[in-house]
């Protein structure tokens, strides 16, 4: 086992076992990891999971889960596109770290077919909602990368299909899964940063997020490249802003009531139909707003969440909390030190005078021991620990849900110019 | 004043200690209402705004700056500035300095009207207390470590200005250590005294920014020098300590036996931030 990967674990379990009552309501997925997992690697013990989409984001998903499979005792029987140099690209990576899984060009056949626990779906947008429901009425809990679809019909088709199959409908966001984004929330619930009052994210590339053609073949383009257009995809709102959506909502533990917005083609007029340019106003219950944007055509900012409350900031991509009161220069800590140590040693506290810069220089603190951490495997794994449970918190599903609804309902604010409220017969 | 104020006490009991801070930290926030320019609630911003070319009562804690500043300001050879220019009384003739003569213009200068208590600034002139702001409040502070009685303890206003109460409870002095970056820093030691440090602020980039302007050329004074004032009084060490970054070399005995400091060394920095000693005094008292 990866030392690294077991020492985060302990985290995620020391969390789930020592946090108060209170965050582990806000974050009741948590418990899943409260244990190390499974007791044995029996047969009986084994989730047998299927990948159906195996292209870019479906060949990360089971990069992210091979080195856990054995030790998680999961195993890969399956994986269907409908794209074959995906899928064969996928059945080399399965097959070359222990896996034989069948291979299938309709997932309808695979279904018929395999005997299998839980299915892992990471098609274009279009295709999550009649798969899942297909998947849930054949019994199969089910894993489906974000944003949950295209339409809120389909949205909601979907949860009614959960709640009447009674399968796991899980929702690919990893950064819940995350430690860096757990104890951030945790810090802020405790009121380490005093009451939020803005949120902020935003997502910045600078590419054309165009994949190559087959061949160079125009007759692909809509299958390859199915986020630039309006039909399939709603771009940055789906693609990337449900990500960073669902956080605040987890954090505020309420829904947005409105959200206003603008978007359009600022650069990138190459034929696409979805903005690559976007501006979005949440509004929350309580006052508070989160303010998004996202681009792709300057990535100086990159990506980030950030929440400002009255007494401190913390921003999760950065891994870093700040203060409003900056702490003590490190000059008089060490004097500190020493006075308690019965030290007698100079004070390091010359230095400068009123600077613009001292501001800048402060660089907060660590939240999380790691910049980095594979929170894709751990929403995997805790994929299948519920399915070893049979259920999943509701408020997993449920906060993807609303993210993935407000998602649309920024692109319908961006399209109207209104300001636009959650309709009443989506509510769940 | 946009600097991160640090008190440390020692051998006094923790609600006295708390006392105090509390204390001084209110004065803290009582000057600065008083004297910062970028609060909008606070006097100085609303005198540089109302009182450019007409006259503007100030309020009596004002006024009494106004008036430490001006004599600070005679004594230093008007190196010490806090509006840039001059100081003048409302009907006084002051003849024109050589700068003036030299650029033919008229550098600014606040006029006090002593019956109203009014000022008026001319020809561009606004206060700016940074070059005292802190020392003012060191010397707040003495009045409140004296006060609760504490016997031992160090108060650093931005790592530049540092009041020393007592000693170190380990040893004969507060050693206070200008950071260079190597294991010998220059070590200053204090006893019921306190410093002021000034001087350009080394950069990231290993330069020094100048940020202390000259008051009669109007410049930003570009020098390597790092000036250390050690006096019981902290407005006095402030003052002076900036001065002297200022000043012309001929002109530092002069200043010195005016102000009479405990103690003045001024330094010239290497690229290496080396101090190199220019001047050194101390006072036989």
């Amino acid at each position: 086992m990866n030392q690294k990967t077991k020492s985060r674990r302990d985290f995620l379990r020391e969390m789930a076992v020592g946090s108060s009552a209170a965050f582990l309501m806000a974050t009741p997925w948590l418990k899943a990891f409260a244990d190390d997992g499974p007791g044995s690697g029996a047969a009986s013990d084994q989730v047998r999971l299927a990948f159906i989409g195996t292209g870019s984001r479906g060949n990360q998903l089971i990069r992210s889960l091979l080195p856990v499979a054995n030790e998680q005792n999961i195993k890969i029987v399956a994986i269907c596109d409908n794209y074959r140099p995906h899928l064969e690209s996928a059945s080399v990576l399965c097959q070359n770290n222990g896996h034989k899984p069948t291979l299938y060009n309709d997932h309808k056949q695979l279904l018929e077919k395999e005997k299998i626990d839980g299915v892992i779906i990471a098609t274009p947008l279009t295709e999550h909602a009649h798969i899942a429901i297909d998947c849930m009425s054949a019994g199969i809990h089910t894993f489906c990368e974000k944003s949950i679809a295209r339409t809120t019909d389909d949205i909601r088709r979907m949860y009614d299909t959960h709640v009447s199959t009674g399968r796991i409908l899980q929702i690919g966001h990893q950064r819940l899964f995350n430690p860096i984004y757990l104890d951030g929330i945790k810090r802020i619930h405790e009121g380490a940063i005093g009451p939020v009052q803005q949120m902020r994210a935003f997502w910045h590339r600078n590419n054309n997020w165009r994949r190559p053609l087959p061949g160079n073949d125009p007759s692909f383009e809509k299958q390859i490249n199915w986020r630039l257009y309006k039909e399939l995809s709603v771009g940055l709102l789906t693609e990337l802003m449900t990500h960073q959506l669902h956080v605040a909502i987890w954090l505020m533990q309420q829904n947005p009531t409105h959200v206003m917005g603008t978007g359009s083609i600022v650069f990138w007029n190459d034929g696409r139909t979805v903005p690559d340019n976007v501006e979005l106003i949440f509004s929350f219950p309580n006052g508070v707003k989160l303010v998004y944007d996202s681009m792709t055509s300057n990535k100086k900012y990159g990506l980030e969440e950030q929440i400002l409350g009255s007494k401190g900031t913390i921003e999760f991509e950065d891994n870093r909390q700040y203060s409003e009161k900056r702490p003590p220069a490190p000059g008089i800590r060490q004097l500190v030190n020493d006075l308690e140590h019965g030290i007698f040693d100079h004070v390091p506290i010359g230095g400068a005078s009123w600077v613009p810069e001292t501001a800048v220089n402060y660089k907060g603190e660590k939240i999380a021991a790691e910049d980095f951490y594979e929170d894709t495997q751990f929403e995997l794994e805790a994929f299948a620990r519920f399915i070893r449970k049979g259920s999943e918190p509701a408020s997993l599903l449920r906060d993807a849900y609303y993210a993935s609804m407000w998602a649309l309902l920024g692109e319908e604010a961006i399209n109207s110019g209104q300001q636009i409220a959650f309709p009443e017969k989506y509510l769940i | 004043m946009n600097s991160s104020l640090d008190m440390v006490f020692s051998g006094t009991g923790n609600e006295t200690a708390q006392q105090a801070s509390d204390r001084i930290e209110k004065d803290a926030i009582r000057l600065e209402k008083i004297l910062s320019r970028f609060d909008p609630e606070a006097e100085t911003l609303n005198v540089n705004q109302s009182a450019c070319d007409k006259w503007t009562v100030v309020s009596d804690h004002l006024w009494e700056i106004l008036q430490e500043c001006a004599h600070y300001s005679s004594l230093t050879r008007e190196y010490f500035n806090i509006a840039f220019g001059r100081f003048k009384h409302f009907g006084q003739e002051v003849p024109l300095i050589s700068e003036e003569k030299e650029s033919g213009t008229i550098i600014p200068s606040i006029v006090f009207d002593d019956e109203r208590k009014a000022i008026r600034l001319d020809h561009g002139a606004s206060l700016d207390f940074g070059a005292i702001g802190k020392g003012l409040l060191l010397r707040a502070a003495q009045k409140w470590v004296k006060l609760f009685e504490i016997k031992s303890g160090l108060i650093s206003f931005g790592g530049s200005s540092v009041l020393a109460r007592g000693s170190h409870p380990y040893g004969s002095s507060w050693p206070i250590a200008w950071r260079d970056g190597t294991d010998n820093p220059t070590v200053f030691h204090l006893n019921e005294t306190c410093a002021s440090f000034s001087g350009a602020i080394q950069t990231n980039n290993k330069g020094f920014q100048p940020h202390i302007v000259h008051p009669k050329k109007l410049q930003f004074v570009k020098n390597d020098r790092l000036v250390f004032v050690q006096d019981k009084c902290p407005v006095l060490a402030e003052v002076l300590s900036t001065a002297l970054v200022v000043s012309d070399k001929r002109d530092f005995s002069d200043l010195i036996l005016k102000l009479k400091p405990e103690r003045v060394q001024v330094f010239k920095r290497t690229d290496h931030n080396k101090l190199i000693t220019m001047h050194d005094y101390e006072s036989k008292n």
